[in-house]
């Protein structure tokens, strides 16, 4: 493999660990069969391309684009909680709407960023040309993995932080045992909606960030995502069952990230070894179905299903 | 304290085909007391606690993967309060429910330490930002659960499905009154214990409703249960109550023959 090729799958590793944090949340703590990440990650990019486009402050079209994921998944919450519409197919109902807005949002299918100012050039320019006064030169793939590296570590660890706390047992309570939450007082109805919506605000951060990273938005990009964000949710369960008995939360959010990148550095070497852009989606689901394959593995999105549909 | 008014409890299923599960249920109770449901199985005692407790609520059957519809009509005043138009969980904050599988308290996927830390919260604001369980917390657990002879010292971090049964039962009745409720709801909690236990836990119930002056209403099919600690007792039989005994009334039935009473009742159809 060579240096290019590992910098950039190590870049597309760690956007896809952001997201796959809110897949994480929604498949693993709520336990929602939420399809609305296939929306809420390109609504994320496409936000970020247009405004800053428009010349708006990057770090505040970041927090802008979080914030419409955060709302995205608010929506298909209330549908499924307060309107009992079957989780899978409120989401769907959402990312089938999200299509258009995000159409309404760039008015072109496709929107690049251009010259414009991004988190990551401004970074850049901030680390590399002010602090080492552009003695050395660094790759922007290397740059952009040790910045991307930061944030991950941040969300794993506030993440870590957060299910630990009252509201966060409570949240695992009410995506594991409704009924047993219910009887310790927790507002399980209210918690399976902020679940779902930090699952989304994390899912549009991946798409904010990598329309910064690949300088433009697509539309279309989201077709297929909640299918890679499983492939590393699952690796990392099938490993996190190998090494652990019970439930370590620690090592489960770590598993995410190392799933991602076990996943990426799959297609990447596919790639290498010369199979077309082509079948990219079939690798995926080849990845899928062997961490589907692990037992304990199929029972666990086999209750989440199940669940979807009550 | 507890005053139920006209109780139907009706489960509705997907064909349209209805149960009527309770029939005119009109009972009150008074604060503090010990309220014993007494009748042979089906007769609706569960359902009862349920309705007090949950109120309407579906749920999915597994073999026929159909939903079931639970409705509850009627009126349930807890201290005036009217609550049967009350979300499940609000109702939590007040009433305290061990139902016959002890698993229903507590969720898989927390350890021993961490259902207790969301049971010690349950009349409380939670937090975002504490965490649920701080060392104080842990002792205060251990100290809790020690003093009911098990050690459980090692055990805190276990997963809860690692308990047998009967240590389950210990450990949901202390998860249901570790903060104090108004009225407590005990479906068949010493099922599972040996005698030594069982005699030991329906103590420690009594000391607890007596010391905090907590209502209780209390499924058994221990006849010596409902003598020993009984102040009012309901016989039912397929979703009616059928027959009371006041607190008055007891006073005057001999242990013997109330034993009697309880017994045949069971037995007769």
């Amino acid at each position: 493999m060579s240096s290019y090729a590992f910098w950039t799958a190590c870049v597309q590793a760690l956007l896809g660990s952001i997201m796959c944090f809110g897949v994480f949340i929604s498949f693993r703590i709520i336990r929602f069969p939420d399809l609305t990440c296939d929306g809420t990650f390109p609504l994320g990019a496409c936000i970020t391309a247009s405004l800053i486009t428009i010349g708006i402050n990057p770090f505040l079209v970041t927090l802008i684009a979080i914030f419409s994921g955060f709302i995205s998944g608010w929506i298909t919450g209330i549908l499924n909680v307060k309107f009992k519409i079957p989780g899978i197919v409120a989401s769907i109902l959402v990312m089938t709407a999200l299509y258009s807005v995000n159409l309404l949002i760039t008015s072109n299918p496709v929107i690049s960023i251009g010259k414009n100012k991004t988190i990551f050039t401004i970074m850049y320019d901030f680390f590399i040309k002010k602090i080492s006064g552009s003695y050395f030169f660094v790759n922007n793939d290397i740059f952009y993995s040790i910045i991307l590296l930061a944030i991950v570590i941040i969300i794993k660890l506030l993440l870590d932080y957060f299910l630990h706390t009252e509201y966060g047992i409570a949240m695992q309570s009410a995506g594991d045992k409704p009924k047993s939450a219910i009887a310790q007082a927790v507002n399980v109805d209210f918690l399976i909606c902020v679940g779902i919506a930090i699952g989304n605000g994390l899912n549009a951060l991946g798409g904010s960030l990598y329309a910064q990273i690949q300088k433009f938005a697509d539309v279309n990009m989201g077709v297929g995502m909640i299918i890679v964000g499983l492939a590393s949710v699952y690796i990392g369960e099938a490993l996190e069952k190998k090494f652990y008995t019970e439930k370590n939360l620690f090592f489960a959010t770590l598993a995410v990230i190392i799933g991602s990148f076990l996943y990426k550095f799959a297609i990447a070497i596919a790639l290498e070894m010369g199979l077309s852009h082509d079948y990219f989606n079939l690798i995926t689901a080849i990845i899928v179905t062997i961490a589907l394959l692990i037992p304990s593995v199929k029972n666990d999105i086999h209750q989440v299903i199940k669940k979807g549909y009550s | 304290m507890l005053e139920l008014h006209d109780i139907n409890m009706v489960v509705k299923k997907h064909t349209g085909h209805y149960i009527n599960v309770l029939n005119n249920i009109s009972i009150n109770i008074k604060e503090g007391e010990c309220v014993f449901l007494w009748g042979p199985n089906g007769s609706g005692k569960s359902s009862l606690q349920e309705a007090i407790a949950v109120g309407n609520s579906s749920y999915i059957d597994d073999n026929t993967d159909s939903v079931i519809n639970k409705v509850v009509e009627g009126s349930i005043k807890i201290k005036g309060k009217e609550i049967n138009y009350m979300h499940p969980y609000q109702r939590s904050f007040f009433i305290s429910r061990v139902t016959q599988n002890p698993l229903d308290m507590f969720s898989n996927s927390l350890t021993l330490e961490e259902n207790f830390a969301l049971a010690y919260k349950r009349n409380q604001q939670r937090s975002f930002l504490k965490k649920a369980v701080t060392d104080r917390l842990r002792k205060y657990f251990v100290e809790k659960i020690e003093k009911q002879g098990m050690d459980i010292e090692n055990r805190l971090t276990d997963n809860i499905t690692s308990f047998s049964g009967g240590e389950l039962q210990i450990l949901a009745f202390l998860a249901a009154t570790i903060c104090i409720p108004d009225l407590l709801l005990l479906d068949e909690h010493t099922r599972d214990l040996d005698t030594a236990n069982s005699i030991k836990m329906e103590q420690l119930t009594n000391k607890f409703i007596k010391e905090h002056n907590v209502t209780l209403v209390w499924v058994t099919h221990n006849p010596n249960q409902v003598v020993q600690y009984g102040n009012r007792i309901f016989f039912m039989r397929s979703g009616s109550i059928i027959k009371e005994i006041t607190p008055d009334e007891k006073k005057t039935i001999p242990d013997s023959e109330l034993i009697k009473l309880l017994k045949s009742f069971q037995q007769e159809n």
